[in-house]
């Protein structure tokens, strides 16, 4: 009890500290007292004794000790990792498309509702779409130049989750199927080869070896639990010094979020719906015929489809369609070519990053459009689409008009570069993000919390003749 | 009614009065027993107001007083309260 009473500033103490101690014989304290007095020597401590930067320093220490001891009571995640070699020198196309594969939307979808059940949690909590948005972050995918003895790419994939045995068996499950993919695209190439050049000698498929590594723990991320527990210290240590001040702040901020994620309701929705596209390398072509069929890099090739695609005259085609009815309003008013102005800058065309990495630069793009009418997003995506399938097919046959029989044959037959979806058009994204608004309300109700005293003032102040 | 701040102004509305007797009659008159902590952080509070004033101690422990500015505000806030419980009781009448 006496440690407890010592607890109080001196300056207290030097006033008070002989009547409190008298007190302290007279009462006979018990367990209930020694909190009390512990309780009241902290408070007086914080009220009357220390300077406010010496509370900010304590608290924010405090906070931080408490965060640390924290993050050891938060469940540890195991990371399982596997390397694919590639053992022939050919194909880093293929990989690319395997890495792309891997991270496609609707692998990780089929991943999470399969067996593995995984994320069942956070199913519960988010929807799909932020579900599958968690296993991107959570699985890594890189991709290795020259890792392989013999100087061939590979990839190293490796997945974080809170259960071992589900982080190792989706690491198995992905190594798998890429393997696999690739023994079937083998054998559908061998056959397309022996029917299409049954005299040329089929070059050697690109063989796949898995090789698992023992998974590991990873501990959480302590320092960013210090950081947090220190914000916090230091806002409580604000609490604490200038409690009028920080209520006055909250209740503006609570007003300010609370408004402004009301009238983000009111704002009219967005929707945007995204497909991805990549272009596949001829698989089943002979050498001396690769650079006749081929039409260039693909992201240049990307680009003069979206050229076309994106035209005013193929855009005005869309609007004019009446089973799209879209942007009846500003149809009403404005000339189809500013419409359509309008519809290309709702459209977004970007390459997918994961594949800037390898040699060859993108193999795949997205496509977005943002519009009021989630269905009609959709379909627009859609017809787009179907659109870069139609001028891919003239484009190739434009090249091959004038050459020689056999790329004509290519093709005819679809054997060289050939557009595939990665994504079908189901991702759906919604703007506003209420979150997002409501946050930037409360920031600024918390400015004008702190402001308010000195505008009153401002406005109190009587103002000189 | 548990704000020591008021509870002690009352206590010492009767007269001078050190830390354990104000705690004794608290707990007699109010039924509330406030730890050593909670009485003198309020006494500290009450001082640096003006509400109450410290008397020359006898034997270690210092007697308080209130004072007058103590007393208005002890008015004000009884006159609030008796408010309150008048309607209260009024309305209780009628329920």
């Amino acid at each position: 009890m006496l440690l407890a009473a010592n607890l109080y500033p001196r300056a207290w103490r030097e006033r008070y500290g002989e009547e409190f101690q008298a007190l302290l014989e007279d009462v006979n304290p018990g367990w209930r007292e020694l909190a009390d007095v512990t309780g009241g020597a902290l408070k007086m401590q914080i009220t009357h004794g220390i300077t406010p930067l010496k509370t900010m320093v304590a608290l924010g220490i405090a906070g931080m000790i408490v965060a640390a001891a924290a993050s050891f009571a938060v469940p540890r995640r195991y990371v399982s990792s596997a390397v694919v070699r590639v053992a022939t020198q050919a194909g880093s196309a293929q990989i690319e498309l395997i890495e792309t594969y891997v991270l496609s939307r609707s692998n990780l979808r089929g991943l999470i509702t399969g067996p593995l059940d995984l994320y069942r949690g956070e199913r519960r909590q988010m929807p799909m779409e932020d579900v599958i948005d968690k296993m991107q972050r959570d699985i890594q995918v890189r991709y290795m130049k020259a890792a392989s003895p013999n100087g061939a790419p590979a990839l190293g994939i490796s997945f974080a989750y809170p259960d071992k045995e589900k982080a190792q068996a989706v690491v198995r499950a992905v190594a798998k199927e890429i393997v696999s993919q690739n023994a079937g695209e083998n054998r559908y190439r061998e056959e397309r080869w022996r029917a299409m050049w049954p005299s040329d000698p089929l070059p050697p498929g690109q063989d796949l070896e898995v090789l698992s590594l023992p998974q590991k723990s990873v501990s959480p991320n302590r320092f960013w639990f210090a950081a947090c527990g220190l914000a916090l210290g230091l806002l409580a240590a604000l609490v604490v010094r200038w409690p009028k001040s920080s209520m006055r702040m909250a209740g503006f901020g609570v007003v300010g979020g609370v408004l402004a994620f009301g009238l983000s309701l009111f704002c009219p929705m967005t929707y945007t719906s995204t497909t991805v596209l990549r272009l596949e390398p001829p698989s089943a072509v002979p050498g001396r015929l690769l650079s006749a069929v081929s039409g260039g890099p693909a992201a240049e090739q990307f680009q003069r489809l979206a050229g076309e695609v994106f035209s005013t005259a193929s855009l005005a085609k869309i609007l004019q369609d009446s089973r799209f009815d879209l942007y009846p309003k500003e149809r009403a008013r404005k000339p189809l070519e500013e419409v359509a102005g309008i519809m290309r800058r709702n459209i977004a065309f970007r390459p997918m990053s994961s594949q800037t990495e390898a040699s060859g630069g993108p193999r795949a793009f997205s496509i977005s459009f943002s519009y009021s009418n989630r269905r009609m997003a959709q379909a627009v995506v859609q017809k787009l689409t179907s659109r870069f399938f139609e001028q891919s097919v003239i484009d190739t046959m434009a090249r091959a008009e004038g050459t020689n029989e056999e790329v004509r044959k290519v093709a005819e037959r679809g054997l060289g570069e050939n557009l595939g979806v990665l994504d079908p058009t189901s991702l759906l994204r919604v703007a506003p993000n209420h979150s997002a608004i409501a946050a930037a309300g409360l920031a600024l109700g918390l400015l004008f919390g702190a402001l308010a005293p000195r505008l009153r003032r401002r406005i109190r102040a009587p103002r000189p003749a | 009614m548990t704000d020591p701040s008021l509870l002690i102004l009352a206590s010492l509305a009767d007269g001078d009065k050190h830390g354990y007797a104000m705690m004794e009659d608290i707990e007699r008159f109010a039924d509330v027993r406030l730890g050593p902590g909670t009485l003198y952080g309020a006494i500290t509070r009450l001082e640096e107001r003006g509400w109450i004033r410290a008397l020359d101690a006898l034997d270690r422990r210092r007697p308080y007083r209130l004072t007058a500015s103590g007393k208005l505000h002890l008015y004000g806030q009884m006159a609030a309260m008796n408010r309150v419980v008048k309607t209260a009781l009024e309305r209780l009448k009628h329920a």
